[in-house]
C-alpha cells in the first residue's frame, strides 16, 4: 500500500475520531432527552447532531488548553480519556444503548442512505483540494499555525508573520480549531486532512438539507428528491461540494439544522395548548419562548447550541438564518392568508403571531442602527417610508369586510403594489442576467454594478451587484425556474411551505434587482461577492415541491376514471 | 357541427401552429453555422476556430476549447451569423507538438434535417497553412512546428438556398402534426365538437417549444442555440404526438398529462445543470462561454487530477525540509508555492494575493530580478534588493527574508506559470551567488540567503 493511500486512510479514520465520536458517544447517551429521536429523523440526525456537539467539545478544550498555554500535543490523550469515560457511561447505561440498537438508525431513510453514500464515494474522489489557488489555503494556513503555536490566540498573523492590524480579518474560530486538533493528533499536512474532509462535510450537507426539507414539506420523497436537485443544481455555494470543507459551508450544515428545529419547534408548540387571555397570549413571540423553555427545553437548548456554534464557525450563516425568517415573516404579514380559511390556515395563523413580531422588530431595530451608523439615510427613509406602506396598504385590504368592495379594493391595491415594485427595478440590470453585457467584465467580480438612477430623487447613492462570480451561473437557470415556481406555488396554494419557499425565492431575487433594497440591506450587512449566492439557496427546495404538487394533480386528475 | 367543419378547423390551427413553431424555430438559428472535427494532440493545449468577417482572423472573432494531452476530443465551434464570412480558420494545437486531425466539417445549423448543408474543408488543400509538418500520406497525423499552427479556406458557398430551407423546416413540423392528429384520430370512433377542444389542449405540448426556445433564446450566449432549440422542437413534437395518441382514447388524460408534461418542463431546464455535475459536459452548460469553471464537483474527476495541482506531491520534500530550516522565519516563493509552504511548514510568507484584507508584495521586485533574463546580473541586483528590504524589516523590529523556495514543479499548474519555476535553473545559478542550497528535492530546493552581516543569531 503506498504511503499516500495509508495517510489518506489515516486521516479519514482521524476525522471520525476527532469530528464524530465523542459527539456521538454523548449523543447517545443523552438520546433519552431528545424527543426527535421519537420520530422518524435519526439517522440525519444523529451524524448531525454528532458532529456539532463534537464541534463544540473540541473547540472548549483546544480554548482550554490554549487559555492554560498545555500544548496541543496532549490533546490525544484528552480526547482518548473522554472517549473512554464516554464508553463506560454508555455501558453502564445500558438502557441507552439497548435503545439505540433498537431505534436502528439507518432505518426510514434508505434513498438518503443511498444517496449520501453514492455523494461519499464521488467525494472522496473529488475531495476538497481544488485546483487552483482559493481561499482553502488561507484557511489551512491559519489551521497550521494554530496547531504550531498550540494556541487559538494567535499573536501574528497567520499567513505574513506580523503583527495585527485594526484592518486584518479575525476570523471564527471553531473550524479552525479543529483542523488543528486534527493536525496536531495525526501529524498529517493540513491539505492532506482538508482533502479528506470533503465527502465527511458532503454527507453532513446533505443531511442538513434533507432535515429542513423533510420538516417543512412532511414528506420524505420531496425531501429526499430536494436533496438530488440540491446535488446537482446551483442551489449555491453548498452544491460547490468541493469546497464544503471551507468555515462558511461548514457553517451551512448547521444553517439547515437551526431552520429545520425552528420549524419542528413551531410545529410542536402550536400541537400544545396556550395560555389564553393572559399577557402570554397576547405576546405569541414570548408565549413561544416560554412554552418552549417548559415543554421542549431539550429542543430549545440544541437551538440554542446551534445558534452559538454558528457564531464561532462563520458569522454571515447567522445572518442568513435570521434573513430567512425575517423574509417569511414580511410574506406572512403582507399576504392575506385568511381569505380561504382550511386546514393550513391556523398553521400560517400561529407562525404569524410567533415570526411577525420578530421580523418587525428586526426591521425597525436595523433601521434605527442604520440611523445611527450610516450616513446616506435617505436610501433608509425610502426604504421605511415604502415598506411601511406596504403594510398599511394590506392592512387595508383586511379591514374591508364587505365582500364586493373587498374585492375591487383587494385588486386596486394588489396592483399597486406590483406596479410600485416594477417601478423600483433595474430592468437594464435584469436584462443583463441574461444578456451580460461586455461592460460587466471591465470590472472586479466583488465590484458594485452602478444602477440607471444611481443618485435618487433625494440626493441618495444606491448600486446593486453583478451578476458575474457565482450569481449568474446560480440563477441561469436552475434559479430562475426555482423563483418562477415559487411564484406559482404561492398563487396555487398559501401554506407554510409555499409561503416560506416564495419568501426566501422571490425576495432575495427582488433585492438583486432593486437598487433601493440592495443598497439598504448592505448598509447593515455588508457581505457582497459570493455570498449573495446563498440567498438563493432553497431553489431545489422549490423544484422539488413544486413537481411533487403536480404529480400529486396529476394523480388526482386520474381517480375519477379509476372509479 | 357539421364533421367536416371540425376538420377544417383543425386543419387551420394545424397550419398554423405548424407555421408559428416552425417560424421560431428559424428565428432562432438562422445563419448559425458550425466547424466540427475530432482532435488529438501529444501535449494538449487550446484548439480554436477562427472566423474572418473581412476584417482578417481576429481573436475577438473566434472561439476555442482545452483539449487534454494524447485523448481524442470532438469539438463543435460555432459561430451566430455566417453572412459575413468570408473565410475559416482552424487551429488544431497552440504549442508545437504531434497531433491528430480529422477532416472539419462545416455544418449550417437551421435545417432541421441532419446532414443537410454539410460541407468538407479539405486537409489537403487549405488556402493557408502555417507551423505544419505532415507525417502521414493519409493526412491525419500531423507536427506542429510552431506555436501557431493553423489550416485556413475560404468559405464554401451553400449549398442550398435560404427559402428552401425555411420551408423544409416548416413542412417538417406541418407534416409531423398533421400525421400524428390523423394516427391520433384512427383510434377515436367521434369526430364531433369536443375534437377542437381536446385538439386545443393537445396543443398546449406543442407550445411547450415556445417554453424551451425562450430559455434556449436565453441562453443563447452560454451553449449552441441552435442545438438546444432543434433537440427541444423534436422533444416536443414526439411528446405532442404521444399526447394526441393518449387522448384520443381517454379524455381524462389531458389534464394528467399537462401536469406531467409540466414536471418534463421544468426538470428539463435543470438537467443542463445535472449534465455538467455527472461530466456530460466539461464546464457549465450556462457559464460564460469557454469559462472553465473549475469549483464544482464532477463524477469523473478523480483525486490525482486535484493532488497534482496542489501541495500534495510536495509533501516528502516539505517534511525534510522542516528538518533543516529554522521556524518561525520568513521566506520568498512564488505565489502558489508561499501557500503550500505556509500550511505545512511554521514559516511565513512574503508573497501572498489580496484576500481577506491581506496584500503583501514587498518583494516583488526581488523576484523580478531573480527572474530577470540579463546575463550580466548574476543575481547582484536581487541580493542588493534584499539587503535593502532586511535593514528595513530590522529597523521595524522584523525579521527579514531569510529563505527562499524554488519550485520546480512543470505540471502543477498554479506552480509552473511564475517565472521562478519557467527559468529555474537560471534562477538557481543566481541564488547560488548570495545563497546557500540547504536542501534539493525532487519539486522544492531550498536556499539560505547569506547576508553579509550577522542577522540571525541562531
Amino acid at each position: 500500500m503506498s504511503s499516500l493511500l495509508k495517510e489518506t486512510l489515516s486521516s479519514h479514520a482521524a476525522i471520525v475520531f476527532v469530528l464524530f465520536l465523542h459527539g456521538g458517544l454523548i449523543v447517545a447517551l443523552a438520546r433519552r432527552y431528545i424527543a426527535i429521536f421519537e420520530s422518524a429523523l435519526v439517522l440525519p440526525l444523529f451524524l448531525i447532531l454528532a458532529f456539532g456537539v463534537s464541534l463544540t467539545v473540541n473547540t472548549l478544550v483546544g480554548m482550554t488548553f490554549s487559555l492554560l498555554s498545555l500544548h496541543f500535543s496532549y490533546l490525544l490523550i484528552t480526547l482518548v480519556a473522554l472517549d473512554i469515560a464516554l464508553i463506560v457511561s454508555l455501558f453502564a447505561r445500558r438502557a441507552c444503548l439497548a435503545g439505540l440498537w433498537r431505534s436502528s438508525i439507518f432505518s426510514g431513510h434508505s434513498g438518503l442512505l443511498i444517496v449520501i453514500v453514492v455523494m461519499f464515494i464521488i467525494m472522496i474522489q473529488n475531495g476538497g483540494l481544488i485546483d487552483i489557488l482559493a481561499d482553502s489555503w488561507w484557511h489551512m494556513t491559519l489551521a497550521n499555525k494554530i496547531q504550531f503555536h498550540g494556541t487559538v490566540f494567535l499573536d501574528r498573523h497567520h499567513l505574513l508573520g506580523i503583527e495585527f492590524t485594526e484592518n486584518d480579518l479575525v476570523y471564527e474560530p471553531a473550524w479552525h480549531t479543529n483542523l488543528a486538533l486534527l493536525i496536531a493528533i495525526t501529524g498529517l499536512p493540513a491539505p492532506l486532512l482538508w482533502h479528506s474532509l470533503a465527502p465527511w462535510c458532503v454527507m453532513l450537507s446533505l443531511c442538513g438539507y434533507y432535515l429542513f426539507a423533510l420538516v417543512l414539506s412532511g414528506n420524505k420523497s420531496v425531501a429526499l428528491f430536494a436533496v438530488i436537485l440540491f446535488a446537482v443544481t446551483l442551489g449555491g455555494l453548498n452544491a460547490y461540494f468541493r469546497v464544503s470543507p471551507w468555515p462558511g459551508n461548514v457553517a451551512y450544515i448547521f444553517w439547515y439544522f437551526l431552520l429545520f428545529q425552528s420549524f419542528w419547534m413551531l410545529s410542536g408548540w402550536r400541537q400544545t395548548e396556550r395560555p389564553t387571555g393572559s399577557i402570554l397570549g397576547r405576546l405569541p413571540t414570548m408565549a413561544f419562548l416560554v412554552d418552549s423553555f417548559r415543554r421542549q427545553r431539550v429542543a430549545l437548548i440544541i437551538l440554542a447550541g446551534a445558534l452559538v456554534l454558528i457564531l464561532a464557525l462563520h458569522l454571515a450563516e447567522l445572518v442568513w438564518y435570521v434573513l430567512a425568517f425575517l423574509f417569511y415573516g414580511v410574506v406572512l404579514i403582507i399576504l392575506n392568508t385568511s381569505s380561504n380559511p382550511n386546514e393550513h390556515t391556523a398553521v400560517l395563523e400561529h407562525d404569524r403571531r410567533v415570526i411577525a413580531p420578530i421580523a418587525v422588530l428586526l426591521l425597525i431595530s436595523s433601521a434605527v442602527w442604520t440611523y445611527i451608523r450610516h450616513p446616506d439615510r435617505y436610501v433608509l427613509i425610502s426604504v421605511v417610508v415604502g415598506l411601511t406602506t406596504l403594510i398599511l396598504l394590506t392592512r387595508v385590504v383586511r379591514r374591508v369586510t364587505a365582500k364586493n368592495i373587498r374585492r375591487f379594493v383587494s385588486l386596486a391595491v394588489y396592483t399597486l403594489i406590483i406596479l410600485g415594485t416594477a417601478a423600483l427595478i433595474d430592468f437594464t440590470h435584469l436584462r443583463e442576467l441574461f444578456f451580460p453585457g461586455d461592460e460587466t467584465l471591465k470590472y472586479d467580480f466583488y465590484a458594485y454594478y452602478i444602477p440607471k438612477w444611481q443618485i435618487g430623487l433625494l440626493g441618495e447613492v444606491t448600486y446593486l451587484p453583478y451578476w458575474e462570480h457565482q450569481l449568474r451561473t446560480a440563477l441561469l437557470f436552475s434559479g430562475v425556474v426555482g423563483v418562477v415556481a415559487s411564484v406559482f406555488l404561492i398563487v396555487r396554494e398559501r401554506t407554510r411551505v409555499s409561503l416560506f419557499l416564495f419568501a426566501n425565492c422571490c425576495i432575495p431575487m427582488l433585492i438583486l434587482i432593486t437598487p433601493y433594497l440592495f443598497t439598504y440591506i448592505s448598509l447593515f450587512f455588508p457581505i457582497y461577492g459570493v455570498y449573495r449566492v446563498q440567498l438563493l439557496i432553497f431553489h431545489p427546495l422549490v423544484v422539488a415541491y413544486v413537481c411533487f404538487r403536480l404529480y400529486k394533480d396529476a394523480i388526482r386528475s386520474l381517480k375519477p376514471q379509476a372509479v | 357541427m357539421a364533421t367536416r367543419y371540425v376538420h377544417v378547423r383543425i386543419l387551420a390551427l394545424t397550419v398554423l401552429i405548424g407555421l408559428v413553431t416552425g417560424a421560431i424555430h428559424w428565428v432562432m438559428v438562422h445563419d448559425r453555422v458550425q466547424v466540427c472535427f475530432d482532435v488529438r494532440a501529444e501535449a494538449g493545449g487550446v484548439a480554436r476556430v477562427y472566423w474572418d468577417v473581412g476584417v482578417g482572423y481576429k481573436e475577438s472573432q473566434s472561439v476555442g476549447q482545452g483539449i487534454p494531452a494524447g485523448k481524442w476530443v470532438s469539438l463543435c465551434l460555432t459561430h451566430p451569423d455566417m453572412r459575413n464570412i468570408t473565410g475559416i480558420r482552424v487551429d488544431p494545437v497552440n504549442q508545437p507538438t504531434r497531433f491528430d486531425l480529422s477532416e472539419p466539417r462545416l455544418q449550417r445549423l437551421d435545417s432541421l434535417v441532419p446532414g443537410w448543408g454539410l460541407q468538407r474543408l479539405a486537409l489537403h488543400a487549405p488556402e493557408i497553412e502555417n507551423d505544419i509538418q505532415r507525417l502521414s500520406p493519409t493526412g491525419t497525423a500531423y507536427r506542429a512546428t510552431g506555436i501557431d499552427p493553423y489550416f485556413g479556406w475560404p468559405l464554401p458557398s451553400a449549398n442550398s438556398p435560404r427559402w428552401l430551407l425555411l420551408a423544409t423546416n416548416i413542412a417538417i413540423v406541418f407534416a409531423f402534426m398533421c400525421m400524428s392528429y390523423y394516427v391520433a384520430a384512427l383510434f377515436r370512433a367521434d369526430h364531433g365538437e369536443h375534437a377542437v377542444h381536446e385538439f386545443l389542449q393537445g396543443c398546449a405540448i406543442y407550445l411547450l417549444f415556445a417554453f424551451f426556445a425562450g430559455f434556449a433564446y436565453l441562453a443563447s450566449a452560454y451553449f449552441d442555440l441552435a442545438a438546444a432549440s432543434t433537440i427541444a422542437l423534436y422533444v416536443c413534437l414526439a411528446v405532442g404526438a404521444l399526447f394526441w395518441l393518449a387522448v384520443s382514447s381517454n379524455r381524462i388524460l389531458v389534464r394528467a398529462g399537462l401536469h406531467v408534461a409540466s414536471i418534463g418542463a421544468l426538470l428539463f431546464v435543470v438537467s443542463f445543470d445535472m449534465a455538467y455535475r455527472i461530466g456530460m459536459f466539461d464546464r457549465p452548460v450556462f457559464a460564460r462561454l469557454f469559462s472553465n469553471d473549475v469549483y464544482h464537483w464532477r463524477l469523473t474527476r478523480n483525486s490525482t487530477d486535484n493532488f497534482l495541482h496542489s501541495s500534495i506531491p510536495y509533501i516528502q520534500d516539505l517534511r525534510k525540509i522542516r528538518n533543516k530550516i529554522s521556524a518561525e522565519q520568513f521566506f520568498l516563493s512564488d505565489l502558489a508555492t508561499s501557500y503550500y509552504v505556509t500550511a505545512t511548514l511554521p514559516l511565513y510568507a512574503t508573497n501572498v494575493h489580496p484576500h481577506h484584507f491581506t496584500m503583501y508584495k514587498y518583494y516583488r521586485d526581488v523576484l523580478d530580478a531573480l527572474c530577470s533574463q540579463n546575463p550580466e546580473e548574476e543575481g547582484s541586483t536581487a541580493f542588493d534588493l534584499l539587503i535593502e528590504k532586511a535593514q528595513a524589516s530590522l529597523a521595524q523590529d522584523r525579521l527579514p527574508v531569510r529563505y527562499i523556495f524554488v519550485n520546480k514543479d512543470q505540471y502543477n499548474k498554479n506552480v509552473k506559470v511564475n517565472c521562478l519555476t519557467k527559468n529555474f535553473e537560471a534562477v538557481e545559478q543566481k541564488l547560488r551567488v548570495f545563497s546557500r542550497n540547504v536542501y534539493t528535492g525532487e519539486y522544492i530546493d531550498v536556499f539560505e540567503i547569506q547576508y553579509p552581516h550577522a542577522y540571525f543569531s541562531n
